[in-house]
């Protein structure tokens, strides 16, 4: 499947995203589903992880791109960016990043609690240069 | 006997293995500080778990061993705690180390044992590098330090509450197993032992006696009448030792009901208790909730700073290529002035700045100038892109916006008083849980059934030992005419009755020796032990209108005034010193030494007690180990004068509930 040229103006989840995030919300650590959301795709982010904007399968939208960005736009520029290859495509990078996100964010959680700050120091060993 | 180390692991607040060395010697006392709460009564248990098995809880109820394991290790999976104990048994005399080890381990294949059941327990003793077997564990300890005499070295606030009940009046029960322990440590039994064993060969000359008196008609018949009433005797005394055990049978029944119905009254207790836990729980909890709450607003931008590495790296690549072309641009721009400049000159053919017309040579010379100008201009336009350029300041001019929220410091101490939330509720849950499980057992009708059985056993008691009055006063009957009719016996014998005869009066006079001897000692030992705690009492009191101590059949000790007169009241921190008293005494009588061991042992005590104690309490003992907080005693005012005998300091560091170190702060090279 080709890559899409066409950015989204809706974007989505699947069922397991979604869970993670409704956990999130349920056990307290997030006040809305779209903190959750921006924090799975910088989580991606940070972990170097690669979209596959080939692939939507069972993703239902959830969020309007002005929702998951609402602050002067920096998502989209940052993703733009960070992932130049897909600068047209920022939101469907997004989306894909929400998903991989999602899945780091569910087997960092112990039980149903989790350290943010956890996720800060491994995305900052993360982005250090390898000392070999 | 003398700790030289002792090691813990896992046990309570101490995470890991945690080392106490014990100092020997002249200076053999060891401080160790820590706040209330900080883990000294868990060191205390540890000890007394090592030896016996058995760690109590401030009710005096066994903690299960769940309880007893470190909460971190039991979830970080080191589902183990272990305590071992070495001990000097006789340095003087060339030294025997024993080494005494007791561990309990969750089962194999259970990931969270809860139950006694699912802890196995490992047991392991080593006696100058021989390893003995389990069995010895008990035999060794046993003989070491009994565990029926351990409250005189092990000593904490329960037993000033068994010492209460040797001077309460009708308090008998209750201080007869303490009672018992002093008898014991003072080696009673060693003489009443004794005694016994001379009555089995007396019982065993009469008989030899009456088969040799059958030789004459008189002493026949006195023989008879003396196996009979040896007869008589073995029943009685039979009947006796029955009726003893009955009685003994039916106190022990009404000290487990007395035991029963005081832990209705710690239910009494619990109900507070719970009710004053639920309450914590609830703020801790509400506490937990409004941290979270403010957490969650903070996480909602925790995404940047999460994104931040990736997106300093990528500033940083962009910032050199933007100064890259922004050098090239300043560069060309420059060149193209410069080489506007050579191209007026050459145009107009004059000087610019001297305005006089330049020669020949200077042309071409500028020609060339210019011509390198421009080539430099084309090499530079090459590797610059004006519209990257221009790019490049938007993208880095929005990549700046942005920027780290900066959340994560207030985030991350947030998650940190969560986390010590999590443990505050889980302590609470846990003893909530364990306070429920007692409380599930209490009934009314229980309590009903128990004060029936109670007085149905005091009825009991009561004939049981007016029967046991009668059947000593039958014994001594016996025994009288036994005693007459073994004098008609010996009479109307022969010579040959003499060498039994002998013998029949040496073991008389033994008996005799050793009825009073136990009489004596018991009286000896009580004066002994009046006299020794009157002196420590005296060097202990402040107050010099009290003459001295007077002791009761239960050793227990009451205060006499200057006119002799006991007094009929004292304070919680008279007994305190009483109590210390008598300890000392027992101590300085006691026929197995070893050391002795105090938990916060000053707490009721004004400041001039306090220091005659301490001062005294380096003579206590070969050993003394004191556990104190610094709301107990001031380290350098109170503590100075026992300096010189301090060998070894130690303080329990206290980083979270969960977590307890024994750190070495003086002495002990």
């Amino acid at each position: 499947m080709g890559i899409p040229e066409d950015d989204l103006t809706q974007i989505g989840a699947s069922p397991a995203t979604r869970s993670v995030l409704e956990t999130l919300k349920e056990e307290g650590h997030i006040s809305e589903l779209v903190d959750g959301y921006r924090l799975c795709i910088a989580v991606a982010c940070a972990w170097n992880e690669q979209p596959d904007l080939g692939n939507r399968k069972n993703r239902t939208n959830m969020f309007g791109t002005n929702t998951i960005d609402s602050s002067g736009l920096h998502l989209r520029v940052a993703l733009t960016e960070l992932y130049p290859d897909y600068a047209n495509t920022p939101y469907r990078v997004a989306e894909s990043l929400a998903e991989l996100g999602a899945k780091i964010v569910s087997e960092r959680m112990s039980g149903t609690s989790i350290e943010f700050t956890e996720l800060v120091d491994l995305a900052s060993s993360i982005g250090m240069p390898d000392p070999s | 006997m003398r700790f030289t180390s002792v090691e813990i692991t896992n046990f309570g607040p101490y995470l890991g293995k945690q080392t106490l060395d014990l100092p020997v010697g002249e200076q053999s006392v060891l401080l160790i500080h820590g706040d209330n709460m900080s883990g000294k009564t868990s060191l205390f248990n540890a000890m007394r778990w090592c030896l016996y098995g058995v760690a109590k809880d401030r009710a005096g109820s066994p903690i299960p061993t769940k309880d007893l394991l470190n909460v971190n290790a039991y979830y970080g999976g080191n589902k183990f705690v272990s305590v071992t104990i070495r001990m000097d048994l006789d340095l003087d005399a060339g030294g025997s180390e024993l080494v005494l080890t007791r561990q309990k381990q969750g089962k194999k294949g259970l990931p969270l044992p809860e139950k006694e059941e699912d802890f196995e327990e490992l047991l392991f003793v080593e006696q100058d590098g021989k390893v003995l077997t389990p069995n010895d564990f008990s035999e060794l300890v046993g003989d070491l330090i009994p565990e029926e005499i351990s409250r005189f070295f092990l000593f904490d606030g329960e037993l000033l509450k068994e010492y209460e009940a040797l001077v309460r009046e009708g308090g008998e029960r209750e201080g007869r197993v303490v009672r018992e322990s002093i008898e014991m440590i003072l080696g009673l039994p060693s003489v009443t032992n004794g005694r016994d064993d001379v009555l089995e060969v007396k019982r065993e000359l009469d008989k030899r006696l009456g088969s040799e008196a059958r030789r004459s008609k008189k002493a026949e018949e006195a023989s008879f009448r003396l196996e009979e009433l040896n007869g008589n005797l073995d029943v009685a005394r039979a009947d006796l030792k029955s009726l003893r055990a009955q009685e003994e049978k039916a106190s022990c029944a009404l000290r487990d009901i007395d035991e029963n119905l005081k832990q209705f009254e710690e239910s009494r207790e619990d109900a507070g208790r719970k009710v004053e836990i639920e309450r914590q729980l609830d703020s801790v909890v509400a506490r937990r909730r409004e941290l979270m709450k403010e957490r969650r607003e903070s996480a909602s931008e925790i995404w940047r700073d999460i994104l931040a590495p990736r997106i300093q790296a990528k500033l940083g690549d962009l910032e050199q290529e933007l100064k890259e072309q922004s050098e090239r641009s300043v560069e060309i721009a420059s060149l193209i002035a410069e080489a506007r400049k050579l191209e007026q000159t050459l145009d107009s053919g004059m000087c610019e700045a001297c305005g006089q017309e330049i020669g020949r040579e200077h042309k071409a010379k500028a020609s060339a100038e210019l011509g390198s100008i421009d080539r430099r201009i084309e090499s530079l336009k090459l590797s610059y892109d004006e519209e990257r350029y221009k790019s490049l300041q938007g993208i880095t001019a929005n990549l700046r916006k942005v920027a780290p929220a900066g959340v994560v410091q207030a985030i991350r101490q947030l998650e940190q008083q969560i986390a010590e939330t999590r443990v505050e509720e889980d302590k609470r849950i846990r003893e909530l849980r364990r306070i429920k499980e007692r409380l599930g057992n209490v009934d009314d009708a229980d309590v009903r059934r128990y004060e029936k059985q109670r007085r149905s056993y005091e009825t009991e008691i009561g004939r049981l030992r007016e029967q046991i009055s009668v059947k000593e006063q039958d014994i001594s009957d016996l025994k009288s005419e036994a005693a007459q009719q073994r004098d008609i016996v010996l009479k109307n014998q022969g010579d040959g009755f003499s060498q039994l005869k002998v013998e029949r009066d040496l073991v008389d006079a033994l008996e005799g020796i050793f009825d009073k001897a136990v009489e004596r000692l018991t009286d000896e030992l009580r004066r002994e032990v009046e006299a020794r705690a009157t002196d420590v009492f005296k060097r202990l009191t402040t107050d010099k209108s009290y003459s001295g101590l007077s002791i009761n059949e239960k050793y227990g000790l009451t205060i006499l005034l200057e006119n002799g007169e006991p007094i009929s009241v004292r304070s919680a921190g008279a007994e305190q010193v009483v109590a210390l008293s008598l300890i000392a005494a027992l101590n300085m009588l006691a026929a197995k030494r070893g050391p002795v061991i105090m938990d916060t042992p000053l707490g009721r005590l004004d400041k001039k007690h306090r220091s005659n104690i301490l001062k005294f309490l380096p003579t206590l003992a070969e050993q003394v180990v004191l556990m104190v907080h610094d709301g107990e005693v001031d380290r350098k005012q109170d503590l100075e004068p026992i300096a010189p005998w301090v060998g070894g300091e130690y303080e329990i560091h206290h980083p979270s509930s969960t977590e307890s170190q024994l750190m070495k702060i003086g002495g002990l090279g």
